[in-house]
Order: C-alpha cells, then structure tokens, then sequence
C-alpha cells in the first residue's frame, strides 16, 4: 500500500514546483536546472493530449451506454464505466510509475501527469455525474404501475455503486500496478545476470 | 457542426480543462499541504457549478444542443475528475487517515451535486 502513496506524492508537485519556480527563462535556471524548462511545457502537453483522448472515450461511451439513470432508470452506464475505468487506471499507473525506478524522473512526471491526470482525468468526470445526480434526485422516477425505479432509490444506488467499485477498482489497480513494476523489475535484473545463462532463475523469479 | 468537428471540440476542451484542472491543482499545492484533498474538491466545485449553469441555460433554450455538449461534457467533464478523488481516497485509507477519508468522501457525495444545484438555480 505504501507504494500508491508514493506514486501518488512523488511525481507530484514537487518537480512541477521547482520547475515554475526556476524561471527557466533565465540562462542559469536553465544551466542549473536545464530539465525543468522543458518539464513545463512537456507536462501540459501531455496532460492536454491525454485530456483529450479521455473526453473522447467518455464522450463515446456516454453515446453508446444507456444513460437513463432517472425516469424509472437507475444507472447512467456511460458516466458509470468511465468513471471505474478511470479509477482503475489511475490506480494501476500511479502504483507502477511510484515503483518503475528505471525511469528517469522527466520521463515519470510526464507519463504519470498524461496518463494520470490527463487521460484518466479526463476519462473520469464528477460534474457530469453531480449534474446526474441532481437530475435523479429532481425526478419522481417510476412509480409502481410503471415498474420503474424512484429517483430517491436511483440516486442511492448510482452514488453507492459508483463510489463503492470506484474504491475497490482503484485499489485492484494499484495491487495490480505494484505488480507489473515488480515483474519488469525482476526481469531487468534477471537479464543483467544473464552472461551466466541462468534462465532457470529467470523462470523463477518471473 | 459535423460530428467528426463536434467530436473533436468536445475532446479539445476536455483537453483544456484538463491542463486548467493541473494549472490550479500545481498552484494550490504549492501553498497547502495538508492531508484532505482540498484541490479536487475545488476544482470539481467549480467544474460542477458551471455544469449546472449550462444544464439550466440548455433547459431554457439559450444554449444550443452542440456547444453545451462541448461546453459541459468536454470542458467541465474534462476538467473535473472522479478518479483523482478516488485514488485519493484510497490514499488516505492507507494512510490509516480514516476520519480525513470518511469526512473527504462524505464531502465529494454531498457538495459536487449541490454545486450544480446551485449553478442551476442562479444560472
């Protein structure tokens, strides 16, 4: 568990930080910081690009996923998967990026600023959701001649459902996340000693 | 619009609320370090009173169908974020945070949703 909260403070602000603060315009913060100004410019992008990408497969899913969540329905399936998958993946790369130490630390902020923020920022959304939220609660939902679902019991159930597998879906990511960096980890050091053609190590610790 | 330009701009602007989510979430943090996630919790307030304004101003007519879609799915969805929270979340349970975690949750239940209440009503 240690590693998520790694993940999720390590690239964090901290570099992004310095990197506003070096004015890097500046021969010398560029001479002795010469990373941090491309840093600035590279995360935004990667976090545009991954924004971009995430609306879109948001967007799509919310066409072609039932989203009746109010009127006698329940869930908005689109918000729904989007939101868990984002979770997930955000779990999954945070877990993997705190732990891939042999990457180096520009090439760490920016996946995890683009896949983090940007994708599975933009995958995931809480306003559309709120404003689902609002409309099941504004809605008298069905009644039972109609057999549908009254919007009270829908907006319990669509909050619940959603928080409650976002939670454990980000956490299987993590699990999941720590792993992969654990399996490539031992397989890097596993190659380094590969002039002794140990593969019988290899099979083992794979 | 065609669809392809729709789509498009939906995805540009989620883009940029993306990079306006980072902008003030790196400008925040800067000075607050504090244990409860307050920079998700602003940025989604803001992100779900504006939903809520364009949600009402599409109700009465006075945004068209194309740019609230744009306007509400792309840049508030693209700025806002569920899985941040998330992950935050379960951060803070491993942590052991449990009463930051409890009041943090009950927090992005309640207030996101009266954000766009409030954004609906003044709008």
């Amino acid at each position: 568990m240690s590693i998520s909260h790694d993940a999720h403070d390590a690239p964090g602000a901290g570099t992004a930080d310095d990197a506003g603060a070096a004015a890097p315009d500046t021969a010398q913060g560029a001479a002795t910081r010469p990373y941090d100004a491309l840093t600035d410019w590279g995360v935004y992008l990667s976090v545009f690009v991954g924004g971009f990408f995430g609306t879109l497969v948001r967007y799509w899913l919310s066409v072609v996923m039932p989203q009746n969540g109010a009127d006698g329905g329940v869930m908005y399936w689109g918000t729904f998967t989007a939101n868990i998958l984002a979770a997930f993946i955000y779990g999954c790369v945070a877990a993997y990026l705190g732990a891939a130490t042999w990457l180096g630390a520009r090439r760490r902020e920016c996946t995890n600023r683009g896949l983090g923020m940007g994708f599975c920022g933009g995958l995931s959304t809480m306003s559309t959701f709120a404003v689902e939220q609002f409309t099941q609660l504004s809605s008298a939902g069905g009644t039972p001649e109609t057999g549908g679902v009254p919007g009270g019991v829908a907006f319990v159930v669509y909050v619940s459902v959603t928080f409650i597998l976002g939670v454990l879906l980000a956490y299987a990511g993590s699990v999941l996340g720590a792993r992969l960096a654990q399996g490539h980890a031992a397989g890097a050091s596993s190659a380094g000693k590969a002039g002794t053609g140990d593969s019988a190590t290899k099979g083992a610790q794979a | 619009m065609t669809s392809f330009a729709l789509a498009l701009s939906v995805g540009a602007l989620g883009g940029l609320g993306a990079v306006t989510r980072f902008t003030i979430d790196t400008q925040i943090k800067r000075v607050y370090k504090a244990a409860f996630p307050l920079t998700t919790l602003v940025i989604n307030i803001i992100a779900s009173f504006l939903a809520g304004m364009f949600a009402a101003m599409a109700a009465a007519g006075t945004l068209a169908p194309d740019p609230k879609l744009i306007l509400a799915t792309g840049f508030c969805g693209g700025m806002s974020t569920f899985s941040t929270a998330i992950n935050e979340i379960v951060t803070l349970l491993a942590k052991e945070r449990y009463a930051v975690a409890a009041g943090y949750v009950a927090c992005c239940i309640v207030v996101p949703v009266v954000c766009a209440m409030l954004g609906y009503a003044v709008a």
